[in-house]
């Protein structure tokens, strides 16, 4: 492992560039990259092409050795020769184990179609979240769910009927007193030592500083740093990254790419993925990662392109790297939609099939509280289910697309659905009956399309 | 007059080629072009085209950049040209953009930025993580019609009710119109901080934003609450 002070240091000597130049030189060697290694995205989900997948990582490689990171506060850049990033990159640990106790799970790498179902994240992640009960109510909901190895809940904005400013000190109650709900929704389901990934309170190092403590975030549970758009960092985010490592928690990294951004389209956001995941390993000193590439106008993972991007990235990392990758699964369909059923299936088929672990699915693009434990349930089963059955990727092909044209019209103008709180009895954190009832009808529905006849 | 300048810089202009702009407007106006032709039949009508790319999903936000800087380039070449008395060039109004103080999210903000310019407003766009008293001193000291303020954050909402607080205790609220967008907002927020307009999506804040300031400046700025 490079130690943090080379990496600050790097960020402190390494060569200045404007950031509007960055920018530009980015898209432009996008553009040069997607010609140079003949990507093309050809409409289909699941990216097939074996020469394809390794020229994605190839690119993404070279990319990662001529861009680097752009470190904001300083406006240079932090670079790695390829040798360097080769060197770290073989360091990568195929296994770490996610959360304690009983509830201590291994998280392996997997391979392509391989029969190991993904590890299942899941939660109400980044989004703002209402007063205490619908917060451990909600939280509970997950946990209660066999599937879910891991929570990623939403944020407080609220605390002791004050609204939460960034940078305020309310950031640092917020935070410690959402991990401390986080904890009691634990063990109030008697999951007391499962993973929780990170408190999302805090926008500034203030709140995020003060969980480093085994009162509140344990050194099984993962600090959350993302790479900013594009191929940057700043303080804040090495901060966060530098005093994780040194407390020994683990470190998950965010690689989101806007589709339709400085990333250009599928091809070029594909391969700034590659580049984001391969650096943030080095400077981030990442142990997991988050791959979420996100499309510019509907902001969901769910579109065809960004269902490709979860592919061939998935593939082309598993086979080049020991990196563990999560597809981080944003729907625009809230809770209690027929669409959020079928808006799951593309991602979760595609990224199980590429050798991803899954968080998600996150319902209404973390716009509103309308998500429950029932979506990541079916989004586990949908992952079980098809990496049992070792589905070829022709099948995947034609599942995936009939899924995606049934939603992909909507996409602009979701159903965002309806809140926790009408989906589920508060009292006994169960679903509703006419919920189940869509969940098992649309699960059946699945299996169907896959041919498994009960 | 060459028609066939003027289409070089505009195509120039839409695939983003900003030195080529450079150069074509210096030998434009070398050629005695005037200074309004060049701004109106090839920098303004490429920036449109460049927005209905955008709108259509045909280009990326870094091609819409990448335009908007080549028409920086022209400008800045124009601009002393046109800005003698009575030459001023017709702008339909002026509009200063910025991401909210402790937030650093910059994209939809340029984007909007860009489409303004398209639509031919002289826009400032301050940057992100700008505290509301600056954007008050930007807007009063550059004569603004409207302030556009971006939030990604929930909890830096707060800062954007500063700004529009601080306007009213100045007694300035009505000298600007102030719109708000991105993704911690929704239109029930905006209205309950005192924003005068909302839009999802960078298309809608410019159908909003190109009523509102026609509705602003046919009843003329006020000075005072």
């Amino acid at each position: 492992m490079i130690d943090p002070w080379e990496i600050i240091g790097r960020g402190e000597e390494g060569p200045h560039i404007p950031e509007k130049e960055f920018d530009m030189n980015l898209f432009k060697k996008l553009a040069s990259l997607e010609k140079e290694y003949e990507i093309k995205f050809n409409g289909e989900p699941l990216l097939q092409d074996k020469q394809m997948i390794n020229s994605i990582y190839e690119a993404g490689l070279e990319l990662a050795v001529e861009t680097g990171f752009y470190l904001l506060d300083t406006q240079r850049r932090i670079l790695f020769t390829e040798d360097e990033i080769k060197y770290y990159l073989s360091k990568s640990k195929k296994k770490l184990v996610l959360g304690e106790g009983k509830e201590a799970e291994e998280l392996v790498k997997r391979e392509i179609n391989d029969k190991k179902p993904p590890l299942l994240i899941a939660g109400m992640a980044g989004t703002p979240l209402p007063e205490r009960d619908f917060f451990i109510k909600s939280a509970m909901s997950y946990v209660k769910e066999e599937v879910v190895k891991g929570l990623d809940h939403g944020s407080i904005t609220s605390v002791e009927g004050r609204e939460v400013r960034t940078g305020s000190p309310l950031e640092i109650h917020a935070t410690r007193r959402e991990i401390t709900w986080l904890r009691e929704a634990l063990q109030r389901v008697g999951r007391p030592g499962l993973h929780l990934l990170d408190g999302e309170s805090s926008i500034t190092s203030k709140g995020v500083l003060s969980v480093l403590s085994p009162n509140y975030l344990r050194k099984t549970d993962a600090y959350f740093v993302p790479v900013l758009n594009e191929m940057k960092t700043d303080y804040v985010r090495l901060s966060k990254a530098l005093a994780g490592t040194e407390y020994g928690c683990l470190i998950a990294s965010l690689v989101d790419p806007i589709l339709g951004g400085y990333s250009r389209g599928p091809e070029g956001t594909a391969i700034c993925s590659i580049a984001e995941l391969i650096l943030s390993k080095i400077i981030y000193q990442a142990n997991y990662f988050l791959l979420h590439p996100s499309d510019i106008r509907v902001k969901s993972t769910t579109t065809p392109q960004c269902t490709w991007v979860l592919g061939a990235v998935g593939q082309a990392i598993s086979k080049n790297t020991d990196l563990l990758v999560f597809a981080d699964v944003w729907v625009t369909s809230g809770a209690g939609t027929e669409t959020v059923f079928q808006e799951i299936v593309p991602n979760t088929l595609v990224a199980t099939y590429s050798s991803l672990h899954l968080l998600g699915p996150v319902t209404a693009c973390g716009l509103l509280p309308n998500g429950t434990g029932l979506e990541a349930r079916y989004m586990g089963e949908i992952a079980e289910t098809t990496a049992k059955k070792q589905l070829k990727p022709e099948i995947i092909n034609e599942v995936a697309s009939r899924y995606l044209n049934l939603y992909i019209n909507k996409l602009s103008s979701p159903d965002l659905g309806i809140s926790f709180k009408g989906l589920y009895n508060m009292e006994k954190v169960t679903p509703r009956k006419e919920y189940l009832n869509t969940f098992v009808a649309n699960f059946e529905k699945f299996k169907k399309e896959i041919g498994i006849h009960d | 007059m060459p028609p066939d300048l003027l289409t070089e810089i505009k195509e120039a202009l839409i695939f983003g080629k900003y030195d080529t702009v450079e150069k074509k407007v210096n030998e434009a106006l070398k050629k005695k072009v005037p200074p309004m032709k060049i701004l109106n039949e090839a920098l303004i009508e490429g920036m449109k085209e460049v927005g209905r790319k955008w709108i259509d999903g045909e280009v990326f936000l870094a091609d819409v950049m990448m335009s908007a800087e080549a028409m920086r380039k022209g400008m800045n070449l124009i601009e002393p040209l046109i800005s003698k008395p009575g030459k001023e060039r017709k702008i339909k109004g002026k509009v200063l953009i910025a991401t909210i103080y402790t937030d650093i999210h910059d994209i939809g903000k340029k984007i909007v930025a860009a489409l303004l310019q398209a639509e031919g407003y002289e826009v400032i766009d301050l940057g992100v993580d700008v505290p509301p008293s600056k954007i008050i001193e930007e807007a009063l000291k550059n004569k603004v019609d409207l302030i556009g303020v971006s939030c990604l954050l929930t909890t830096s909402i707060l800062y954007i009710k500063d700004l529009i607080d601080f306007l009213s205790t100045r007694k300035l609220r009505n000298k600007f119109i102030v719109a708000v967008g991105g993704a911690a907002l929704t239109k029930d927020k905006s209205e309950e901080i005192g924003a005068d307009l909302y839009a999802e999506t960078a298309e809608e804040a410019i159908k909003e934003i190109n009523e509102k300031i026609k509705e602003f400046k046919a009843r003329g700025k006020e000075g005072n609450d």
